[in-house]
């Protein structure tokens, strides 16, 4: 049995999980390993952490005096979030075209994130770094939109690791990371502590 | 009163029309679009069926075996099935005009929008979340997730997803042995639609929740994420479908 969200490049093939099965305990577990192949290559490479010094990750990045790079506007928005506590509605406009779309892009025309036509959408980093911006608006806010575009997002992002090219990067390592403690969090509250770790360990048939 | 049923070939429509059957409520039509082969959601549910009976806190169990040409005939009610799967047809729209119905009862296929003309009629929608907070997809399972309860919320419909003049809203008890996506999200959904018929009925006019204008301090839920949906679904104790 095989977590089954990531088996297809998701870039190319956008998953639209309408009326996903329910396999029981067993997914739980499907999910943690898919994830952790990724985390431990990428901790046996010795990637750290704190490596990631935000927003110096986004240096180097293009600047566009027409179009909106969304690069730079997330920069702003996580700069905004750390200083205002505050999701704006333009994040969760943000948000919504991904989950409509299902798809990131580069740049977009305008801050109503009208799709530029030039751009795929195919960019794994703008996702790495889409990811960071929902997981930083779930712990500020608890919101589960911005847990459940994390979780779609990070299975782009494995997706990929797994059917084009290895990801080694350390914001998805911090992203793993925060997929993990989030999880943990919530099916501590949802299952109890005993019962959710018990489905981490449970053997696969 | 001239009340029409909207109906998809769904589910959730096998259980509006036989709950409206069992009040021996009078429809004057029944216009069902689409066909079998439909390639739109909420279509098949095969398999999918509670196993060992279903427990739904004595709310009314639909025989989802039954189809719903069969419910219609049973009753009785005048119907007319169209061929178009997209309920903004210009078939579906000239047959609601024929009729001129004082209430419309909306069962579509998951994810359609109303547009246009059809809003001009009083299209009621049974919302299976509590809004304004729960609006948009699968908030069934959101609010069972972030709060333990889950609702449904009747409104007439309008341009904005699920934010139109709130009819009635109604919590339930969270189950634990039926299957949320069709099966209880349904019962729920014509557990209302009950209460809200047999209400215009009496009152010969809708009545509406006065609420404050939060529409906009709430955001959408979006398709959830399976991780979250079995989450939920072990959260309260749902073996297996």
């Amino acid at each position: 049995m095989v977590y089954k969200y990531t088996q297809n490049n998701l870039l190319d093939f956008p998953e639209k999980y309408f009326y996903a099965a329910y396999d029981g305990k067993f997914f739980i577990k499907k999910w943690y390993e898919n994830r952790k192949i990724p985390f431990s290559r990428m901790i046996d490479l010795g990637l750290n952490l704190k490596e990631i010094q935000l927003p110096d990750a986004f240096e180097g990045k293009n600047k566009s005096s027409i179009f909106l790079d969304t690069y730079l506007w997330i920069l702003e928005k996580i700069k905004k979030l750390n200083t205002d506590n505050f999701v704006d509605r333009e994040t969760e406009n943000f948000l919504k075209k991904f989950e409509v779309r299902k798809k990131i892009y580069q740049v977009y025309e305008n801050r109503e994130f009208v799709v530029n036509d030039k751009c795929d959408g195919k960019d794994v980093m703008i996702y790495i770094f889409s990811g960071y911006l929902f997981a930083l608006c779930y712990k500020k806010t608890s919101k589960l939109q911005f847990l459940n575009s994390c979780l779609k997002i990070m299975d782009i992002i494995v997706s990929y690791d797994q059917n084009v090219k290895n990801v080694n990067h350390p914001l998805f390592l911090y992203l793993l990371k925060k997929e993990f403690e989030y999880i943990r969090i919530l099916g501590h509250q949802c299952l109890g502590e005993e019962v959710y770790e018990n489905c981490l360990n449970s053997s696969i048939n | 009163m001239k009340i029409v049923l909207i109906a998809a070939l769904t589910e959730r429509s096998k259980a509006y029309a036989q709950i409206l059957r069992f009040l021996g409520i009078r429809l004057s039509e029944v216009v069902i679009y689409g066909t079998d082969k439909t390639n739109l959601l909420g279509v098949n549910s095969e398999g999918l069926f509670p196993r060992g009976g279903v427990h739904a806190s004595n709310l009314f169990v639909p025989d989802f075996k039954e189809a719903l040409q069969e419910t219609v005939v049973n009753a009785n009610w005048s119907y007319s099935i169209i061929d178009e799967s997209d309920v903004n047809s210009e078939k579906l729209l000239e047959k609601i005009r024929k009729i001129s119905p004082d209430m419309i009862i909306f069962s579509g296929y998951g994810g359609q929008i109303v547009k246009g003309p059809l809003l001009e009629f009083p299209l009621v929608h049974i919302h299976s979340g509590w809004v304004p907070e729960f609006k948009g997809s699968m908030t069934l399972f959101y609010e069972i997730l972030q709060d333990g309860e889950c609702a449904a919320s009747a409104f007439l419909l309008n341009d904005k997803i699920d934010e139109g003049k709130i009819i009635k809203r109604k919590k339930y008890v969270v189950p634990h042995d039926i299957n949320l996506d069709y099966v209880f999200d349904s019962i729920v959904r014509a557990d209302l639609l009950k209460e809200v018929v047999l209400s215009f009925i009496k009152d010969k006019k809708f009545s509406f929740e006065e609420i404050e204008d939060q529409e906009n301090l709430f955001m959408p839920y979006y398709i959830m994420h399976p991780l979250l949906k079995h989450l939920t679904l072990l959260k309260i104790g749902y073996e297996h479908d």
